[in-house]
């Protein structure tokens, strides 16, 4: 028994070395990454400093142009608006970016079933998986804790290559080639026109719905962060084809005016969301949508945030 | 209890050590308690299922052996059977039955509704009712004799690694090794790990991995091609065996690490050449208890070749009605069964020496496996013929889908590692096993494999699939 527990403990010792090894390669690869979600969550995680920073889901990541933006205001802009999604996210890569230098203006673009609403399985993996290889960062520890599980957390502390556990194939692939088409300010034009006309409403949320307490925690914490620390906070609704605000939006709604936040409606905008031309589908701005609503954008910056700035 | 999970992992530490230190005379009572309080984990109400067929078959099995005439003595054990799979039907098949009947009454305009108790379905009951009616048929037919001590035969139907999705034991290898002095062995206990972690192996990085892109394309077949549908369907292939292999290789672990020892579940199943020799490979434990207590006392095929025909068809009509309460598990027996009649009439169930004539007809059998998993996945038979007709005639010219290939990537990796392994072992290669004759290789080998299990295998606590039964 005494022999086998010997063995035992040398297996785990070699372990640790081992994962702590091909932990610190993998690290390596991440820091190197020439593109893709790997290069993209490194800029954000280490080297991100930006005036204005763009927050949320696809319809972020898509609809925000941050050289129209910019250009329009002279400051530096960035989107950091990811697929599928939200708050919990958004918070984590806030508090990154807050590391370096607080944004003087931050805009969420609100996505009510990212943001804050009960999905089902309440299955929070695709929001954190991309925080795990910065788990020795404070801030993703602190979102590690609320919104995964204590088994996982566990893992989290005591294994290197557990970081970057189902990102292997991108993480490679992104070291060796530059690909996607995201561009260096985090902005994923969409290049595809829908054809169809439709006369359908569409507010593309449902009308029953319950608040996840968890993604509400963070999208608040985001909130008090920024009003703490002098940032301009701005929730968003980009504009969806013939959308309608639907009752989904309402705690995000009541949550602006808590605060005192100014809540853009830009759901049915005139010229934009009546127009197909200007979408891929049916809550997806194209490129061409993307430039006139990041026009749209640049003006009302300019109204509100041009004399602090 | 989840056995990959952190806290089994700590939970085992303490009772492995617990165990060893306890005097050999009290950790048979030691395991019974910790068996009867990890089942209660999962509800404490099943408990009560498991001590109903523990006390019943523990005295039916006195009862009757201590009755010499044939005549009292079978109608003892009849009875004594019966009750003991009375829980089994009323959990199990009380809902499915109930339903039949009342969907039958409904085409002649009458109503019935009555109450069934699926809902309350106590883990494992298939797998530790047919081991209790498996010792208590063995006593009847003097294979074994007959165990007084309550809390050796309380263990040897409760033992927590097999419990909750087997290896169906026999009184004859189980009881011995409960009975006798059990010393601490280093190789045992290094088989035991070794076992676990393949175990962990296949379930987190294959299995789980799989079950990632079958749900995705099963829960919305029609919008795939046939092809994605025909890759979902060998995707689940791999998915129920290595799910299924990886539980019985960590309850094979875990035994071998109280010094135990376990009958083997699987011999490389998906290298059958004929669907007879795919049942000698998979689920060998319910194969056996099948062909002892069903296919044998028909006749087996010691009969006319019609009745030997029947005999198979009805036993395995009884596999599927045991997998579940569904027409899908009793089609897919059923199809089971008539593939084996027909080897039987071609003459197909005996092996060929031909290298090339095997390998087309482990291919075939493989197919016409697969395509018995895809029946035995959907929730109906509905389901299962549009899954079916959507893999012939689904075709978008060919188009492949690409959503949750990286899923398949990770799996593939898995299922490479495996393959070299099963075929290693099926085609004796000794370049393997001379890599493995060190133990330094050893040891590099066990640490890559729990390295790839942090990389790649999903790691967030989904159950084993047999535990449904």
């Amino acid at each position: 028994m005494k022999f086998f527990l010997k063995k035992l403990c040398m297996f785990m010792l070699l372990l640790f070395v081992a994962d702590f090894a091909v932990g610190k390669v993998f690290d390596v690869f991440r820091i190197h990454a020439k593109g893709g979600s790997t290069y993209q969550n490194e800029y954000i995680a280490n080297k991100c400093i930006t005036d204005i920073l763009i927050l949320g889901s696809s319809r972020a990541s898509h609809h925000y142009d941050p050289s129209v933006i910019s250009g329009g205001l002279g400051f530096s802009c960035y989107n950091a608006g990811k697929d599928g999604c939200g708050m919990i996210l958004d918070y984590a890569r806030f508090a990154m970016i807050a590391e370096r230098r607080y944004p003087k203006v931050v805009i969420c673009d609100i996505a009510p079933n990212f943001d804050y609403i009960v999905e089902k399985g309440k299955d929070y993996t695709k929001y954190i998986g991309q925080l795990k290889p910065y788990y020795e960062k404070e801030v993703v520890r602190e979102v590690m804790d609320g919104a995964s599980t204590a088994e996982n957390n566990i893992f989290l502390r005591l294994s290197h290559v557990y970081r970057y556990n189902s990102r292997i194939m991108p993480l490679i692939v992104d070291s060796l080639v530059s690909r996607g088409n995201t561009k260096p300010d985090g902005y994923l034009p969409l290049f595809g026109v829908m054809e169809t006309e439709s006369s359908s409403k569409n507010n593309g949320k449902k009308d029953d719905y319950q608040i996840d307490s968890v993604k509400f925690f963070f999208f608040e914490k985001l909130v008090q962060e920024c009003k703490k620390n002098g940032v301009t906070l701005i929730f968003a609704v980009s504009p969806i084809y013939r959308g309608e605000l639907s009752e989904s939006y309402r705690p995000a709604m009541e949550l602006a005016q808590k605060y005192n936040i100014p809540f853009w409606n830009c759901i049915n905008v005139e010229g934009i969301s009546d127009d197909n031309k200007l979408f891929q589908d049916m809550t997806h701005m194209n490129k061409d949508g993307a430039k006139v609503y990041s026009e749209m954008i640049a003006m009302k910056l300019k109204n509100i945030v041009g004399n602090q700035m | 209890m989840n056995y990959i999970s952190l806290k089994f992992l700590i939970i085992f530490s303490g009772i492995f050590a617990c165990y060893w230190m306890l005097p050999q005379k009290v950790r048979n009572f030691y395991l019974l308690v910790v068996s009867y309080i990890l089942y209660m984990l999962w509800k404490p109400t099943f408990a009560i299922t498991l001590l109903l067929v523990t006390m019943v078959t523990y005295l039916g099995a006195r009862l009757v052996a201590q009755i010499e005439d044939a005549r009292p003595r079978k109608l003892m054990i009849t009875v004594f059977v019966l009750f003991s799979l009375a829980p089994l039907v009323l959990f199990k098949y009380s809902g499915f039955i109930n339903k039949n009947i009342s969907s039958l009454l409904a085409r002649l305009g009458w109503s019935v509704g009555m109450p069934t108790l699926e809902w309350a379905v106590p883990i494992g009951i298939s797998f530790f009712t047919f081991q209790a009616i498996g010792y208590l048929l063995d006593v009847y037919h003097r294979r074994c004799e007959v165990e007084t001590n309550v809390v050796t035969y309380g263990l040897f139907v409760s033992f927590f690694p097999q419990i909750t999705s087997g290896p169906i034991s026999t009184a004859g290898e189980l009881m011995p090794q409960l009975k006798s002095f059990r010393e601490f062995s280093y190789t045992q206990a290094v088989q035991g790990l070794r076992c676990v972690l393949l175990g962990v192996f296949l379930k987190t990085v294959i299995a789980d991995r799989a079950g990632i892109y079958v749900d995705t394309v099963f829960d919305n077949f029609m919008k795939f091609s046939g092809v994605n549908c025909f890759i979902a369907s060998v995707t689940y292939s791999v998915q129920i065996y290595t799910d299924f292999f990886g539980y019985s290789l960590i309850a094979i672990g875990i035994s071998k690490l109280l010094g135990i020892n376990l009958i083997n579940n699987f011999n490389r199943p998906y290298l059958a050449d004929s669907v007879t020799d795919f049942w000698r490979r998979w689920h060998i434990s319910l194969t056996r208890w099948l062909k002892n207590h069903v296919y044998i006392p028909l006749g087996g095929s010691r009969c006319s070749k019609m009745r030997n025909y029947l005999n198979i068809m009805v036993t395995f009509l009884v596999s599927g009605i045991w997998h579940g309460a569904n027409w899908t598990f009793i089609v897919w027996g059923i199809l089971h069964g008539m593939c084996q009649v027909i080897e039987r009439f071609f003459g197909l169930q005996k092996s060929s020496q031909n290298k090339i004539v095997r390998f087309v007809r482990v291919i075939i059998t493989f197919l016409v496996v697969n395509f018995a998993w895809s029946v035995f996945r959907s929730p109906d038979m509905s389901t299962a013929y549009k899954f079916l007709r959507q893999i012939f005639t689904g075709y978008k010219g060919l188009s492949v889908d690409l959503t949750g290939f990286d899923t398949l990537v990770y799996m593939v990796v898995g299922v490479f590692i495996l393959l070299m392994y099963e075929l290693s072992r099926e085609y004796k290669f000794v370049v393997v096993d001379k890599i493995l004759s060190t133990e330094y290789s050893r040891f590099v080998v066990y640490l890559m494999l729990v390295i790839l299990v942090l990389a790649i295998g999903v790691l967030d606590g989904s159950s084993f699939i047999y535990v449904m039964f």
